[in-house]
């Protein structure tokens, strides 16, 4: 097998497309979240999509994910998600584990974190497991301890909060994880174990990832590969060496230079 | 010297919990003279928003100062009458919070809110119209008048975080606390609003605690920083010294976390180990 068949392709989007309908006195007018975008992500790597607010990255991956109608075409593995519904959906959607921004409150406050983690097998009708032991296996994946499962949100710091978003999203075994601001509002060092703890996961079950951030300093560290996002289009992408050494657009060296650091 | 703004002494709080009282903020000292910039920095649940919730008598229901004494102007705040208390807030005291999408009033034109806030200042309503204008005007909001007939919710988070600013300076406070003003916004935004609050700062002279966990921003903004882990005060004194040798093992720490500050792309960041911990206090 040569390195660029489609088999070491995990996903791949091309010529993306999303489109919000916006009201307004003169009628329905499209707001054009996403435009033409193409990416693509390899087997055990790590991409990170940057750009500021408002620049479509959270459409984008909601797109890849299937939880947006869009137009382009996403082959996740190989299969084309675009355009399927039902059963077929939902099977490729399992293939992909999300993990929303603002963990705390993407879980239910009433629901325990046991419910949580083992939404995902009810949500695909998974029924020969047993949840309490497929939950103690993913809290121990993500370093928490297996009392956890008894907890609810409110129960949880921001890091453990994390660290459930990423038991959950591991929970059907996906060959993908889909990370929105993974670490936002979390301290310097909780956010290092968080960023060690996807690097581990991706080293030991060959996870690819897909993280959304607007952290320069984390995607240098953890992303293989750089996308930069601007008004809903990927304006520039390459090897993390060459987006931070040597950025070809201007937007990507605007950002760059924004970024603050404490002077040595 | 001159006279401190602000001055805590051995500030001492609890909160009530099922078990008995659980200390926050273990006796900390704090002065601030008039226009002096204070960073504060320090981890989830180090006792930063018990501070400043102590300082504006805005603490929980369970909170209790527990021992200390907190003296603004001279004058004793805890033990001030609640009128009193209430007066200064905004006018002596002003903040700044770190959600600009739940700071201001959704139901209510931002020029209402502008005008409210001034209920304190013998001017007619003319005159703080014009003022508030003037002011988001100074925050950098491009169409004042138009913005004063909006809702908070036509504007951006940056533009709200602006107008935050504005609403906190208005009435031209001696002390602004700003708590992680920046943490929701962009990097790019994030410089802007620094940059405007550090204008606002030279212009008026006030004083400002500026609370974060971005060593970076705090950097870019404060001439002291102030160190703080369990409630405890570990380090403290001008920024630029600290920040190039800290002297404290968390202070080290921290900043060795800071994926900013490591020169080497590294496969595995640093973090702050429990046995690490153990030797902090």
């Amino acid at each position: 097998m040569t390195p660029d068949t489609a088999s070491d392709t995990v996903l791949q989007a091309r010529g993306l497309n999303v489109q919000y309908g916006t009201s307004s006195l003169f009628g329905r007018r499209p707001f054009h979240a996403v435009r033409d975008v193409s990416l693509q992500l390899g087997r055990g790597e790590i991409l990170a999509v940057i750009g500021e607010s408002g620049s479509g990255k959270t459409s984008m991956l909601r797109a890849m994910a299937g939880l947006v109608p869009a137009s382009g075409s996403v082959m996740i593995e190989g299969r084309e998600m675009i355009g399927q519904s039902g059963r077929a959906l939902r099977a490729l959607r399992g293939r992909v584990g999300l993990m929303f921004q603002d963990p705390v409150g993407s879980l239910s406050p009433r629901l325990t974190v046991r419910h949580a983690v083992t939404e995902p097998f009810r949500i695909h009708g998974v029924k020969d497991r047993d949840l309490d032991a497929e939950c103690a296996r993913l809290l121990r994946m993500v370093g928490l301890p297996a009392d956890f499962a008894g907890r609810y949100p409110h129960q949880l710091s921001g890091g453990q909060a994390r660290r459930v978003g990423v038991a959950r999203a591991l929970a059907l075994d996906p060959s993908v994880i889909l990370a929105d601001e993974p670490t936002a509002g979390l301290d310097v060092s909780v956010q290092g174990e968080l960023l060690n703890l996807l690097r581990g996961l991706q080293d030991r079950l060959g996870i690819s990832m897909l993280i959304i951030t607007h952290n320069l300093h984390v995607v240098r560290h953890i992303a293989d590969r750089i996308a930069i996002a601007l008004d809903g289009e990927i304006v520039e992408q390459g090897d993390n060496g060459r987006i931070l050494t040597a950025p070809e657009h201007p937007f990507t060296r605007a950002l760059l230079a924004a970024n603050l650091h404490v002077a040595r | 010297m001159t006279a401190p703004l602000l001055e805590i002494r051995d500030l001492r709080v609890d909160y009530m919990g099922e078990g008995g009282p659980v200390p926050a903020l273990h006796g900390v000292d704090l002065t601030i003279a008039p226009g002096e910039t204070l960073g504060i920095v320090g981890e989830s649940g180090c006792g930063k928003s018990t501070l400043i919730s102590a300082i504006l008598r805005l603490m929980a229901a369970n909170a209790r100062v527990s021992g200390g004494s907190i003296r603004f102007d001279g004058r004793d705040m805890l033990a001030l009458p609640a009128r009193e208390m209430r007066l200064m807030r905004g006018k002596d005291i002003s903040i700044v919070f770190q959600d600009p999408m739940q700071t201001h009033n959704p139901v209510i034109p931002i020029g209402r809110q502008l005008i409210d806030i001034q209920f304190r200042e013998p001017l007619s309503r003319r005159e703080k119209y014009a003022r508030a204008v003037a002011m988001l005007e100074q925050v950098e909001l491009s169409e004042p008048e138009r913005h004063m007939r909006q809702y908070p919710f036509e504007l951006s988070g940056g533009m709200r975080q602006r107008l935050a600013i504005a609403m906190a300076m208005l009435c031209r406070p001696r002390l602004l606390i700003a708590d992680e003003p920046t943490t929701a916004l962009d990097a790019t935004l994030e410089i802007q609003i620094l940059d405007k609050l550090r204008d606002l700062q030279r212009d008026t002279g006030c004083a400002v605690i500026f609370i974060s966990h971005h060593l970076g921003a705090v950097a870019r903004l404060c001439e002291r920083v102030m160190v703080m882990y369990r409630g405890h005060v570990v380090e403290e004194g001008r920024l630029a010294p600290i920040f190039a040798a800290p002297a404290h093992a968390y202070t080290r720490a921290l900043m060795e976390c800071d994926p900013a500050a490591l020169p080497e792309r590294r496969r595995i960041l640093p973090s702050i180990t429990d046995e690490m911990r153990r030797s902090f206090l």
